[in-house]
């Protein structure tokens, strides 16, 4: 009963193809030596790359990308480990309205979100500025960090922590030399997956960026409204590049099923 | 004077008593088990003592102090729990060094001490591993070691050996109880294993329903139960309801039987039998008759179901040198007097 | 697992305040940066606007009333939900049975097949939908490939119509519902299958009568949260269905950044929240009362 037929195998390999051809035709185009979109037909060039480097707003946009990432991902996390600790050790009122809170970032469409937060970055005038953008991702990235340290916290084992304290340590000694290593794998992961969530985030950010600050995914949409040149491509490709190289990271600290069920052995 | 008290112990969530009213006194030294079935409140007791868990009313003292403000930290209480709980992050040596860092000991001694540990329970060559490359027995050794290199004033085990198999489960038991004795540290065990509680303790608390229903010296809880509950907890029983008259017992069938000494002369009772205890007779010798329904070869014994005047009797019969009764044959059976204990006769199943 | 630490109970301790001060990071993070730019964007629906003096303080339905009467916005809000059912419907179709074969994969490719199949999720959706841009452009790929194979005499052009967009979209939104149906089948424990087939059901009964129902929660969830996404998307329309096909979402977008009319932008934000949330308590509704029914 658990083998697959040939059907449902080549049903599976279409399936498979489906899911990778866009992603194969950047990465292909993005080698093309022609001015136009076009697959590498006559050898693969590495022109598209270089012009990037003719392009100082890309490469400004992928350093802030990256430092937008770095510190969206390390604020949510300082945020929400002391939230998962609290939510899986303690039962107080609100426990479930607060997991709710933090994991909604997830159902409300990411167009109401964006609109939201700009109108409220108005407010203090900080639409458009660094700072702002960055307190956007580390909402919207939270839920996936949440995710993790909630599966991450309820698998250590609570006597262990008991033991700890059995043997003489406080509390916070109890956390630093006894719980957070036992977490330190859940934290990276969860860590490592809002960092690819924030470089990836398109939808809210085109609200709250400006031309001052503009994150990699907003620029390269804006770029591919306008032209149509392969430039999109290569720059499309350095994306995939950096998530890959990231997933396959992930995967292999903790496997990528579980990463999407939640952290569900 | 009691090292460990625990005076009107309870635990409560809302309407429900996880523990209520518990008295215990331990000695200095002394290994108490307590055994009951799961529910009874043991762990909750336990976690009590640990301080890990704040009790709604009564208090718990070590060594004549009151441990209500004291935090689990500061109690200087050693504990083994049901899944050792060891540090997986650390090596060995560093689990058992833990406690001693805690107290600041100089780095030196705590060496030492650490070696001197993981020797007492055969572990020195594994110093160095980690817990996910032991045995179970080897890290519930380890969990042994950790708690006891920081010369706890008590020692709690909670159901230490139920993660083990049989056979280790018994060389356990005796490594523990040479430990104990050796070292003289006050021992609270937790257990639902009755064999293991009398094999270990020097006195059972017997729990159920969060109060203590007997403490007593294994053999006298076995020997003279307090209540069905615990007769049949501890040990096979047989049970049949009887009638207290002048000068002996009618069961329900009308027979009449010796009553032991000092048994009243009116009101109704439950009379207990341990298995061990019948003898077979030819039937015209026996107190009561009886026929074997029947009989189940257990290597050292027999066990025999008989159905006679007192309704369904089990019997262990010592494979010795008689031939033990066929299915179908009709016996006697009986007993000395004082074997009969007399029980108060509510909450027992209808028998007889 | 995450799912199991927030539903057990844990042991409860007595009345601290402990956990209150652990959350309050997240709860100033997100009662700020969540919850206050929710209402008051809610509130902007209702304030009125002029082009010259920009937002008005006053407050009425007229932004509903205009917006719900338009026959502008009502078509761009049944292109919405006509696209947003059929990509839910297509995903369901394609991505149930994968999730079945997955499940059965043996575990040397599983690995690659969930890596491939889920990866995409992890790269940008702008990266994933040029993709389909190129793909789809009238000398694009595809055309070339149906030409060159005789499939079709003239290009077809995806670009720049709906059936463009639903394809891209199932293509962003079919891992949901892949992991949907995939987590419920990993529960199925194998030993009820062995277990059904010794008591002498056929292949096809075992399947339909003990896997399918311990899947359809899966299938449930996966096409809510498939459904909602696709209503409110935003990225993939926009590119493939350029300044002519608009959808909810970019429409939101042309009132807050190009006319700068925010309180219409706002309302037609409530609008889809709204719409959204109604279909998806309704179906939750509908297949619980199904449910009960057959218990």
């Amino acid at each position: 009963m658990r083998r697959n037929g040939a059907l449902a195998l080549g049903f599976h390999a279409l399936f498979m193809a489906f899911m990778l051809a866009p992603l194969l035709v950047v990465a292909l185009v993005a080698f093309t030596p022609e001015g136009y979109l076009s697959l590498p037909v006559h050898g693969p060039s590495l022109r598209w790359f270089r012009t990037i480097l003719d392009y100082p707003d890309f490469i400004a946009s992928f350093w802030i990308s990256i430092e937008l990432g770095l510190s969206s991902a390390t604020l949510a996390s300082l945020c929400i480990l002391p939230a998962a600790l609290a939510i899986a050790r303690y039962a107080f009122p609100g426990r479930g309205a607060l997991v709710a809170f933090v994991m909604s970032p997830l159902m409300i469409p990411a167009v109401v979100l964006g609109v939201g937060l700009l109108r409220f970055l108005t407010i203090f005038q900080i639409e458009g500025t660094f700072i702002g953008i960055m307190l956007c991702h580390a909402v919207v990235i939270g839920p996936y960090v949440l995710r993790m340290l909630l599966a991450a916290v309820g698998g250590v084992d609570r006597n262990i922590e008991r033991a700890a304290l059995s043997l003489g340590a406080s509390n916070f000694a109890a956390f630093r030399r006894v719980t957070l290593p036992m977490l330190m794998s859940g934290l990276v992961g969860g860590w490592i997956l809002a960092f690819i969530a924030s470089f990836d985030e398109l939808t809210v950010t085109i609200f709250v960026s400006s031309p001052q600050v503009t994150p990699l995914p907003v620029r390269l949409f804006s770029h591919i409204a306008e032209t149509t040149d392969p430039l999109v491509a290569s720059v499309s490709a350095v994306i995939m590049a950096i998530s890959t190289l990231l997933l396959l990271l992930l995967d292999r600290l903790y496997g990528i099923d579980r990463l999407f069920s939640g952290g569900a052995a | 004077m009691s090292f460990l008290q625990l005076e009107s112990l309870t635990c409560r969530y809302g309407d429900f008593y996880a523990v209520r009213d518990l008295d215990l006194t331990v000695e200095q030294g002394e290994f108490v088990s307590l055994l009951g079935p799961s529910g009874c409140g043991k762990t909750t007791t336990l976690q009590m003592i640990g301080g890990f868990i704040e009790p709604s009313a009564g208090t718990v003292r070590i060594g004549g102090a009151d441990m209500r403000r004291v935090p689990a930290n500061r109690r200087g209480i050693g504990i083994v729990f049901q899944s050792y709980a060891l540090f997986p992050h650390m090596r060995v040596a560093q689990n058992v060094a833990f406690g001693l860092e805690m107290r600041k000991v100089p780095r030196a001694e705590r060496a030492e001490r650490v070696r001197r540990a993981l020797a007492m329970v055969h572990l020195e060559h594994a110093a160095d591993r980690y817990p996910r490359q032991l045995s179970g027995g080897q890290q519930q050794r380890v969990a042994l070691a950790r708690a006891l290199v920081i010369e706890p004033r008590v020692l709690l085990l909670d159901e230490p050996m139920s993660n083990l198999d049989a056979k280790l489960r018994e060389e356990m038991q005796l490594e523990l109880r040479r430990l104990q004795r050796s070292l003289r540290v006050t021992t609270i065990m937790v257990t639902h294993d009755q064999t293991e509680a009398m094999a270990l303790s020097d006195r059972i608390a017997l729990m159920r329903a969060g109060r203590i229903v007997q403490v007593d010296t294994p053999q006298a809880a076995y020997d003279r139960p307090a209540d069905w509950f615990a007769s049949s907890f501890l040990g096979k029983s047989n049970s049949f309801r009887a009638r207290c008259v002048p000068g002996g017992l009618l069961t329900a069938s009308g027979v009449r039987i010796a009553a032991p000494a000092g048994a009243p002369e009116s009101g109704e009772v439950l009379c207990a039998l341990r298995p061990e205890r019948l003898r077979i007779t030819p039937p015209e010798q026996g107190m009561l008759r009886a026929t074997v329904q029947s009989r189940i070869f257990l290597g050292s014994h027999w066990l025999l179901q008989t159905e006679g005047e007192a309704g369904e009797l089990l019997v262990y019969l010592q494979n010795a040198t008689a031939a033990a009764p066929q299915e179908g044959d009709a016996i006697g059976l009986a007993w000395e007097p004082r074997s009969l204990v007399l029980l108060p006769p509510d909450e027992a199943p209808a028998h007889g | 697992m995450a799912e199991a630490a927030i539903a057990a109970r844990p042991a409860a301790r007595r009345t601290t305040v402990m956990p209150y001060w652990l959350c309050a990071p997240a709860l100033a993070l997100y009662g700020l940066l969540l919850a206050a730019p929710l209402a008051m964007i809610f509130v902007l629906s209702f304030n009125g606007f002029s082009d010259t003096k920009g937002i008005l303080p006053t407050y009425s339905l007229a932004n509903y009333v205009s917006v719900l009467t338009d026959p502008y916005y009502q078509r761009i809000y049944l292109r919405t939900l006509r696209i947003a059912l059929i990509t839910t419907a297509i995903c369901t179709l394609i991505g149930t049975p994968e999730a079945w074969i997955l499940s059965r994969l043996d575990p040397r490719w599983r690995g690659v097949s969930l890596l491939v199949v889920l990866g995409p999720l992890l790269i940008s959706v702008v990266v994933r939908t040029l993709g389909w841009t190129i793909l789809f452009a009238r000398e694009g790929l595809l055309n070339q490939a149906l030409l060159g194979l005789g499939l079709a005499e003239r290009p077809v052009d995806l670009l720049y119509t709906e059936t463009g967009i639903v394809v891209a979209l199932v293509h962003v939104l079919v891992p949901f519902m892949v992991i949907a149906v995939w987590t419920a089948l990993r529960l199925v424990d194998p030993a009820g299958e062995a277990a059904a087939l010794s008591l002498g059901a056929s292949k096809a009964k075992v399947f339909r009568r003990v896997v399918l129902p311990q899947a359809l929660p899966g299938v449930l969830s996966g096409s809510l949260i498939v459904f909602s996404l696709a209503a409110s998307a935003f990225a993939t329309p926009a590119l493939i269905g350029g300044r002519r096909l608009k959808v909810a979402a970019t429409s939101i977008y042309d009132n807050f950044l190009f006319t700068l009319d925010w309180p219409t932008g706002a309302a037609i934000a409530v609008i889809l929240v709204a719409c959204v949330m109604a279909i998806v308590l309704l179906w939750s509704r509908v297949l619980e009362r199904r449910d009960a029914v057959r218990a």
